[in-house]
């Protein structure tokens, strides 16, 4: 839409005192190159760089490790990347509060480490947390299998600073963690996919890090035991962290090269890891559920008990691993199919609860990776690109149907566009509000423009 | 206005249009102490119905001012500036307890507490317990996003609303949020909550639940001084404890309270701990021991336990009636309700004091240690010189020390009527900006509860005429 030139786009950003990146390859969106990077490092050159874009009308997209670029359709216009991994400071800790300020562009894997020397923690689980920037995850805003125990990320943020299209920024909320002071626009940009404002600082609510952690891990004929089983040990109060139902391809992409010796149990008595114990088989069984608990020792061991009892009374073989080896599962499972970067295909089906097992066994024999986040409703699912179905079209086209009968939606998510397949599928109630929204922080559609629902 | 009502009168039935001033002036006040009549008040009998009365009144040009029970302390439910009053208490059904997806569909009149109660029988509860949840509707809480002294582990309103059905200002019927838990699009259901009745009305409030728990242990941890019961709190979250409730009572308050329903404390008492632990019984256990040791590290000097309900109830009582104890001490009081990072309330009481010293007026202290959400109190009577005045600057004192310290004006009470005018000591005039377009973007106008949340410019004289000062009942408890 704008008729901006590099070398125009360029020298306004230098003259506002941002620095320009030399090479624009990375950033390619469907093949598109931007005409500039942008390559701010504080909150006030994010501002200079969307202030200068804007006066010419330039499309901006921005970009943190670009672990979700695939997320939404390609921009309808892109003239400047501005790439946020320059503002990557931790602004504020303060143990005692449980709170945290952050910039935008420091990834999670280097907030979790930091936060972890005060035995802390941001239970954030994005794939490929050591690229994925705090921004983008909160752009993106779907939660990992921590949503179980944790919400979505929206639950988390106390308080932004957001810069809008034209430079303007802006705070909403503060640090403390009750606060009603004021419209909490936070939520506007929490899976906004910086088309309202792009984020630049976000505060945290944290939490302990859980004294002891374990992961029971069960094999079941089928996903509807699984579910039951999870069903009856959800409602008496454990301390979950995650509840993962793999299939077989899920479970052995999150095992493969993981050195995981489950220790059979009996939910009778507890025993102490034994290294030596072997991988119990499990050929006929298709369905993996992977349960993590945290909290106090005492509690985290009655909950392996719990979930361990109630799965082998639905007929599963049990295992369990803990500490160290949990939380490698965990990361593995976070990650399903991603662990390469990005995967070649990506959907995420939201369905009522209830409607969980079907939406996870809809995806059918052309079935990849998949996994049902059991107490959300919440099915990932990612295709390698050896591993695509015939005819992508049609077998999204047929799976968002299958899906919407069980009062659903599908967001398909794919680092290259799909011809005829909208990445959101149909809008919702209070649609006009949405655009109303859009016209009213990005007035001139420069940001992300086109790549959101109904094409915001 | 004749035609208004007759027009109102078919929406929702004769009987429920009120508009004789006997009948409109039970609508005139809430919580705080702004008054202001409405021109007229129609209940509606369902969501078709609200959502006439606001396409009704958006062709007569007049405001909607929706009201749940009216126990607001920051002035939400006050017609400012007249216009149709529509309270939603005829819409109080529980319409659905899903056990299996653990969430229940309510209309906006239903009492927050009923929540809990219709969902107990399948062990499950819904977690934010405003200190009035006895009588406040959760249409309220949603507009309110209320909070609650259980808030501290559990999150306020937002975390636990996950969507609802909305009016918007045309008249039309819409649901943001719903009964899954991710939905493309942006989070209108979070933006509405909080938003003090400006953007929509609410028709039906999806809610999610949580298992009760298994164990629940109290404690009251009596200390000398404030700064000992204030370091407590600290070392009770930095030892990786989050109970799931923190109070705190100050000397003043407990001398108030001591009196009126002999809880027990010490004469010489100079603050009060209640921390509640919550959860499997294991944990429940070890915490509370750690609890206590915490206490007695930072210089309790007893430290009273209970697990059963009725002795529970027994420690909580003190804490509960401390807001109608305080009467006892003064005819007049102005409830603040602050915050402040929890690092920071030792040095917010030791400013609170200095401030009490240069106003001359006591100030008690009863609020949520845990989340550092502050409920100054400000003694004073009206009839005595220019006690009001000072009440009032003495409060904007406060509530500067406040941000000063990194906190907020409101931790749950809103903004409202009441600290309106204070919004600038938090946000810069593109932060405000940034907020008002909401409004537009909702296609809100005049149409719901106008001249609320923002400055209106107002001076400090004109503030003086209509000081918040809550008179609150007995049993008022914040």
């Amino acid at each position: 839409m704008s008729n901006v030139t590099a070398a125009d786009l360029a020298r306004a950003l230098q003259d506002a005192g941002v620095a320009v990146g030399a090479d624009t390859a990375p950033y390619a969106l469907a093949g598109v190159e931007p005409l500039a990077v942008a390559l701010p490092t504080t909150v006030e050159e994010v501002s200079a760089a969307l202030a200068a874009a804007s006066g010419f009308g330039a499309a901006v997209v921005p970009w943190g490790g670009g672990t979700r670029q695939g997320l939404g359709s390609p921009p309808s216009s892109y003239d400047l990347a501005l790439d946020m991994r320059g503002l990557d400071r931790i602004v504020a800790h303060e143990p005692a509060d449980l709170t945290v300020t952050v910039q935008a562009g420091c990834t999670v894997g280097a907030l979790q480490a930091a936060l972890k020397r005060s035995w802390q923690w941001l239970p954030l689980d994005p794939p490929l947390p050591g690229r994925a920037t705090v921004g983008g995850t909160l752009a993106a805003g779907s939660a990992g299998p921590l949503g179980t125990g944790f919400g979505l990320p929206r639950e988390m943020v106390i308080g932004m600073r957001a810069v809008l299209a034209d430079g303007t920024v802006v705070k909403s909320g503060g640090n403390v963690v009750k606060n009603v002071t004021g419209f909490a626009l936070d939520r506007l940009h929490v899976g906004g996919l910086g088309t309202l404002g792009v984020i630049a600082e976000a505060t945290f609510k944290i939490v302990p890090t859980p004294l002891k952690e374990a992961t029971v891990t069960a094999a079941f004929a089928s996903a509807a035991a699984a579910a039951d089983a999870s069903a009856g040990v959800a409602s008496i109060g454990l301390p979950m962290l995650s509840v993962e139902l793999l299939n077989e391809a899920a479970w052995a992409r999150a095992t493969e090269g993981l050195s995981l010796r489950p220790e059979p149990i009996s939910a009778a008595a507890v025993q102490p890891v034994n290294p030596e114990a072997p991988v119990e088989p499990a050929e006929e069984r298709t369905w993996h559920l992977v349960a993590r608990v945290g909290g106090r020792p005492a509690a985290v061991i009655r909950s392996v008990d719990a979930w361990a009892a109630a799965c082998e009374s639905h007929g599963a073989t049990v295992g369990w691993v803990e500490d160290a080896e949990s939380a490698a599962l965990a990361d593995r499972v976070a990650d399903l199919g991603w662990h390469d970067g990005p995967p070649a295909l990506a959907v995420r089906i939201s369905v009522p609860l209830s409607q969980g097992v079907d939406a996870v066994t809809t995806l059918g024999d052309a079935a990849p990776a998949a996994a049902l986040s059991v107490t959300r409703g919440v099915v990932r699912a990612a295709w390698a690109a050896d591993a695509l179905p015939d005819d992508r079209v049609a077998y999204l086209a047929s799976l968002r149907e299958r899906v919407a009968a069980l009062g659903g939606t599908v967001v398909v998510e794919s680092p290259t566009p799909i011809g005829g397949v909208d990445p959101w599928g149909p809008v919702g109630d209070a649609f006009e509000v949405m655009r109303g929204l859009k016209e009213q922080y990005d007035p001139q559609g420069v940001l992300n423009p086109g790549r959101f629902l109904g094409g915001l | 206005m004749d035609a208004l009502v007759r027009e109102l009168q078919r929406a929702v039935g004769s009987r429920y249009v009120l508009t004789r001033p006997q009948e409109l002036l039970v609508y005139e006040y809430d919580g705080a102490v702004e008054r202001a009549l409405p021109g007229v008040v129609a209940v509606p009998g369902s969501a078709a119905q609200a959502a006439q009365v606001v396409g009704i009144a958006r062709r007569h040009g007049v405001p909607v001012v929706p009201r749940g029970a009216g126990t607001g302390l920051s002035g939400g439910a006050i017609p400012v500036y007249g216009g149709v009053l529509m309270p939603m208490t005829r819409l109080n059904r529980v319409l659905e307890i899903d056990v299996a997806e653990r969430m229940a569909i309510v209309e906006p009149g239903v009492v927050n507490i009923d929540i809990s109660k219709a969902a107990e029988p399948y062990g499950l509860r819904y977690a934010p317990d405003p200190s009035s949840q006895k009588a406040c509707t959760i249409g309220g809480n949603v507009a309110e996003n209320a909070g609650g002294p259980h808030c501290l582990a559990y999150g306020v309103t937002t975390n636990h609303v996950m969507g609802m059905e909305i009016v918007l200002a045309d008249g039309s019927l819409a649901w943001v949020g719903g009964r899954r838990h991710e939905l493309p699009g942006y989070d209108l259901r979070g933006v509405l909550i909080g938003s003090e009745g400006t953007l929509a009305v609410t028709t039906k409030v999806a809610v999610r639940l949580q298992p009760l728990p298994e164990a629940v242990t109290t404690m009251l941890a009596i200390f000398q001084d404030e700064d000992d019961a204030s370091n407590a709190v600290s070392a009770i979250v930095g030892a990786g404890i989050v109970p799931a409730a923190i109070e705190m009572m100050d000397r003043l308050t407990i001398q108030a309270v001591e009196p009126a329903i002999h809880a027990g404390y010490p004469p010489d008492a100079g603050a009060v701990l209640l921390v509640e632990v919550e959860g499997l019984s294991e944990p429940v256990a070890e915490e509370s021991e750690e609890v206590q040791q915490v206490c007695y590290r930072n210089g309790a000097t007893e430290v009273r336990v209970a697990a059963d309900p009725t002795l529970r109830e027994r420690l909580w009582a003190g804490r509960k009636t401390a807001l109608g104890a305080l009467g006892r001490l003064a005819p007049n009081y102005y409830l603040l309700d602050g915050v402040v990072p929890r690092t920071k309330i030792l040095e917010a009481l030791r400013r609170i004091r200095e401030i009490s010293g240069e106003y001359a007026l006591p100030i008690a202290n009863v609020f949520h240690a845990g989340d550092g959400n502050l409920h100054p109190c400000i003694l004073f009577d009206e009839r005595v010189g220019d006690q009001l005045r000072r009440s009032k600057e003495a409060g904007a004192a406060v509530l500067r020390t406040c941000i000063d310290l990194g906190g907020a004006l409101s931790g749950e009470h809103g903004v409202g009527l009441e600290k309106q005018e204070y919004m600038d000591l938090c946000f810069s005039d593109a932060d405000l900006d940034a907020m008002a377009r909401l409004n537009p973007a909702f296609g809100a106008g005049d149409t719901f509860n106008p001249g609320k949340v923002f400055p209106t410019g107002a001076s400090c004289v004109e503030l003086l005429q209509h000081p918040a000062i809550a008179r609150l009942g007995a049993d008022a408890f914040v």
